[in-house]
């Protein structure tokens, strides 16, 4: 949580700030995955410093319950401080905004199907 | 065998980072098409520096490279001073012209390297820089068979054509098609039929798996810059239907269109489509998107 910079109101009614308020540096800010259509959805899967696996296999990241989705579908890799989607060889595929994709670099808004689910990116 | 077909920049004409083209992307001309033994670069645009850099990263990348340049304007070749892999010796980059002893892209590509243009001079890269030369008719490349065909485009370009193994992908970047008089122009309702098309492009682009085509502007666009040299995308979108492109990626996006812009295009080329009962997939062309072709 970071510092709120101390707020003095003056007798002018204009405020006045004695420290500023701290941003978080741009890498550290949090990205998430909203999951929208799905067993579990909805809700929202916090992206991390770590790679993201998405996948059928009761040990990912995150379950996906379809026959159609393969184990270790696909994994999403913090770069750069972006995220890159990366289809793990999987049999039927991720779908980008509609386009069948094997990676991408995420941007907000984008639409990610991995067999009947749906995710949306957000920037944080 | 798969083949990867991979957008490194997108844009036309000039490099436009901007907060509205994050998500398309502001880098000129750069494609990578590779397979597991080879890597095919089209065009020499600023998207060509990232693309060095995911490269010289790489376990295992081929020390050969193939670069194929549509023409030499500014936006097609402006990236190679900034190509890491030109700078590492064991590196080699053969810079294709078309047809039997052609040097001339690889004397314009270093000219920009003169001293008046650049610090660093083409001789003093690091790699072996070479001119190829590519048979229009088809030259055979690491198992990949590469083919040229021109388009009509200020000074001269080309379009490549890439097959292996039953997959078809065509580049073909920086090219006008002009509308007829018989042709509904401008579509302000998305109401006309296809416009008449040269028949020799239609053949060249036939079933197409990816069909990567200049569409910088709409009609209205295009209506101010007709002999700049790119075409419409309604007409890009006809093209693609009538030669029965699995894929048309929208390509080589106006500087000044924004990426709600570029994504309305899409929309609206999609209804054309589908009002023409096509099952041509239309999609805008986006810096860091990577396609897989299966062999069939």
């Amino acid at each position: 949580m970071p510092d709120m910079g101390d707020e003095i109101i003056t007798d002018s009614q204009t405020i006045e700030m004695r420290t500023p308020y701290k941003a978080l540096p741009r890498l550290q800010r949090q990205h998430f995955l909203d999951h929208q259509k799905g067993e579990g959805a909805p809700r929202r899967v916090s992206l991390g410093a770590h790679p993201t696996v998405l996948g059928r296999a009761d040990h990912a990241d995150i379950v996906i319950q379809s026959a159609q989705a393969s184990r270790r579908h696909a994994i999403i890799h913090p770069r750069h401080g972006e995220y890159q989607l990366l289809d793990n060889n999987s049999r039927n595929g991720i779908y980008l905004n509609e386009i069948k994709v094997h990676s991408a670099i995420l941007r907000d808004g984008d639409m990610i199907q991995i067999a009947e689910d749906v995710f949306i990116y957000r920037e944080g | 065998m798969s083949l990867y077909v991979k957008f490194w920049g997108t844009r036309g004409s000039l490099p436009t980072p901007a907060s509205w083209t994050r998500i398309h992307g502001g880098n000129t001309a750069c494609v990578e098409i590779r397979t597991e033994d080879a890597i095919f670069i089209c065009d020499a645009g600023s998207g060509i520096r990232e693309l060095g850099k995911d490269i010289i990263q790489r376990t295992n990348a081929p020390s050969k490279i193939h670069l194929f340049l549509s023409h030499t304007h500014w936006d097609h070749i402006q990236g190679f001073p900034f190509f890491p892999p030109a700078y590492f010796e064991d590196s080699t980059i053969y810079v294709y012209g078309v047809g039997e002893n052609d040097d001339e892209n690889y004397k314009l590509l270093s000219g920009q390297m003169d001293s008046r243009y650049f610090p660093v001079v083409f001789s003093d890269l690091g790699a072996h820089v070479a001119p190829a030369s590519l048979d229009p008719a088809g030259t055979e490349i690491d198992g990949v068979r590469i083919s040229s065909f021109e388009l009509n485009h200020p000074g001269g370009c080309h379009a490549f054509r890439f097959e292996h193994k039953g997959i078809k992908i065509i580049y073909a970047s920086d090219q006008e098609i002009v509308p007829t008089e018989n042709d509904v122009f401008p579509d302000s309702n998305n109401e006309g039929p296809t416009r008449e098309l040269p028949p020799e492009l239609v053949e060249n682009c036939k079933d197409a798996d990816l069909l990567i085509m200049d569409s910088q502007y709409n009609d209205e666009q295009y209506n101010t810059k007709r002999g700049w040299g790119h075409t419409s995308a309604f007409t890009a979108t006809d093209l693609g239907v009538v030669a029965k492109a699995r894929q048309l990626a929208l390509f080589h996006h106006d500087p000044e269109s924004t990426d709600a812009q570029i994504e309305l295009l899409v929309s609206e080329c999609r209804n054309r489509a589908n009002r023409m009962e096509s099952d041509t997939f239309i999609f805008a062309a986006r810096e860091g998107i990577e396609l897989k072709y299966k062999a069939r």
